[in-house]
């Protein structure tokens, strides 16, 4: 039902913007009708540019999530371990987790100069520390009756971990994963683009910049098309991964 | 702070002992002792002559939270996980099989592939009963099962318990607050004391399994009540 009428609502946007650009009641250059903006979109990202662009953005954000989620499931069973290293992590979470990413862009340039390796740094530090935060709450919200039944019946401590406790945090890794992506993917868009400027490194935001460089508004549009999908897609990926696990378990409500 | 002093008693084989008193009085404090998940100051339990200090499969307590059934598991599954985790049965089939026994001598047989929490507190009750029993425990403990649910459903499930722990004769510690649960229930009745949190008296059970006999069952009541009030 929410699906149909998000559709409903996305076919009326379109043909409004259609119209209105058709119509000439607003410039085309400045807003070419969605049609173009269509046409070109299909034709950049199978046989330009931008498909290319995009594959480099995904690949980057994919590793990125992946090395955080690693590193994080690392600190948290290292906080698990000791009260001191967790007090610390938290510690940590509070300083890193207010921060945007591409505050500290300048400084990494300084430190690192520029490269791919910079745009990894850039991801990890959006992911990690709401991860971090979310499993240190996970860990913590175990109620206490499963990790009592896994003591009783005498499982040792990593099995413990690994049969009762982990599924027990489920819901907390999933939150945390889906807020660190959205900062990860915004993040990793904008420097691009500040990237955009000295030319090195290449992505969907990359591509945007050029071509307002350009003055090229069918591929920004293009360019723009596309990152709202991928949004959309990873976002129902997330429900998808929700709903067979947590809310199959009566874990968490339907998002 | 001194929770429990001057406790012992000792149980038999198969026999089902209510431990009656007022809550606050270190009842469940008890049963986590015996279970081994509390270190006692000092004393020590004993399972057939054996010092039981670390938590395992012989001894297990089922509480009164609905919730204890592991959510992200099948009934089913709750059941097989930890047969096969104590290596009580370590075939899965095997398992398996001993879980849907269990389930439908619980009467669940139509349950065992639904989420614990598509079920009702009453059945996820019933649930974790199987589960505790599947494991065959020397001894188990439960706390307040059933203090939780409604009251047909608790009468429902004393008879069920009474029934199934006799079969399977495992010897059963159960806490409750309630003289009529206790009664119904143990074939012996531990009395504790208000404050204390000691041992007002032991006694016989004169109406065990004999629900018709209200004159015996009124007798035993004053007898108890007497232990409860005399401080």
């Amino acid at each position: 039902m929410k699906f149909i009428q998000n559709v409903f609502w996305f076919l009326l946007i379109i043909i409004f913007w259609e119209v209105s650009s058709r119509l000439n009641l607003v410039n085309q250059y400045l807003l070419p009708p969605f049609s173009k903006v269509a046409e070109r979109l299909v034709l950049e990202l199978f046989t330009g540019y931008l498909g290319l662009q995009v594959l480099n953005s995904l690949k980057l954000v994919i590793l990125g999530v992946l090395m955080s989620f690693g590193l994080a499931s690392i600190i948290a069973l290292m906080c698990i371990c000791s009260k001191t290293i967790e007090s610390l992590v938290s510690a940590l979470c509070t300083i890193f987790n207010p921060l945007p990413g591409i505050a500290v862009l300048p400084l990494l340039m300084i430190w690192f100069g520029v490269g791919n390796g910079i745009m990894l740094a850039l991801i990890v530090h959006g992911v990690l520390w709401p991860l971090t935060t979310n499993l240190l709450v996970g860990f913590r919200s175990i109620p206490t009756v499963y990790k009592e039944w896994a003591k009783n019946i005498g499982l040792s401590p990593v099995n413990s971990l690994l049969h009762v406790q982990i599924f027990s945090v489920m819901p907390y890794l999933v939150a945390g994963l889906r807020v660190g992506w959205g900062r990860a993917w915004r993040a990793l868009i904008g420097a691009e683009m500040v990237f955009g400027m000295i030319g090195t490194v290449g992505g969907v935001g990359y591509y945007i910049y050029t071509n307002r460089a350009y003055a090229n508004v069918t591929n920004v549009f293009s360019g723009v098309i596309v990152i709202i999908v991928i949004g959309i897609l990873v976002e129902q990926a997330f429900r998808l991964l929700e709903k067979n696990t947590t809310v199959k378990w009566g874990m968490s409500d339907e998002s | 702070m001194n929770v429990l002093h001057n406790i012992s008693i000792d149980i038999d084989n198969g026999e089902f002992v209510c431990i009656l008193g007022h809550s606050g009085c270190g009842k469940s404090t008890l049963l986590r002792i015996v279970a081994a998940l509390e270190q006692p100051d000092h004393g020590r339990i004993l399972v057939d002559g054996v010092s039981h200090r670390y938590p395992n499969r012989e001894v297990i307590l089922l509480g009164q939270d609905f919730n204890q059934l592991l959510p992200w598991k099948k009934i089913v599954n709750n059941i097989v996980h930890p047969l096969r985790a104590t290596r009580k049965i370590s075939n899965r089939k095997a398992a398996k099989e001993r879980a849907l026994e269990l389930l439908s001598a619980v009467g669940l047989s139509g349950y065992s592939d639904y989420y614990p929490h598509q079920l009702s507190g009453g059945m996820k009750q019933r649930a974790a009963v199987a589960r505790a029993l599947s494991l065959e425990p020397k001894v188990l403990l439960m706390d307040e099962p059933f203090a939780a649910l409604d009251d047909v459903t608790r009468k429902q499930l004393r008879v069920l318990v009474r029934n199934i722990c006799e079969q399977h004769n495992v010897t059963t510690l159960f806490v409750t607050h309630n003289i009529e649960e206790a009664i119904t229930l143990g074939n012996r009745i531990v009395v504790m004391g208000k404050l204390a949190g000691a041992m007002r008296g032991v006694v016989l059970n004169e109406a065990y399994q004999k629900p018709d006999e209200k004159d015996l069952r009124i007798r035993m009541r004053s007898k108890i009540l007497d232990y409860l009030e005399n401080q």
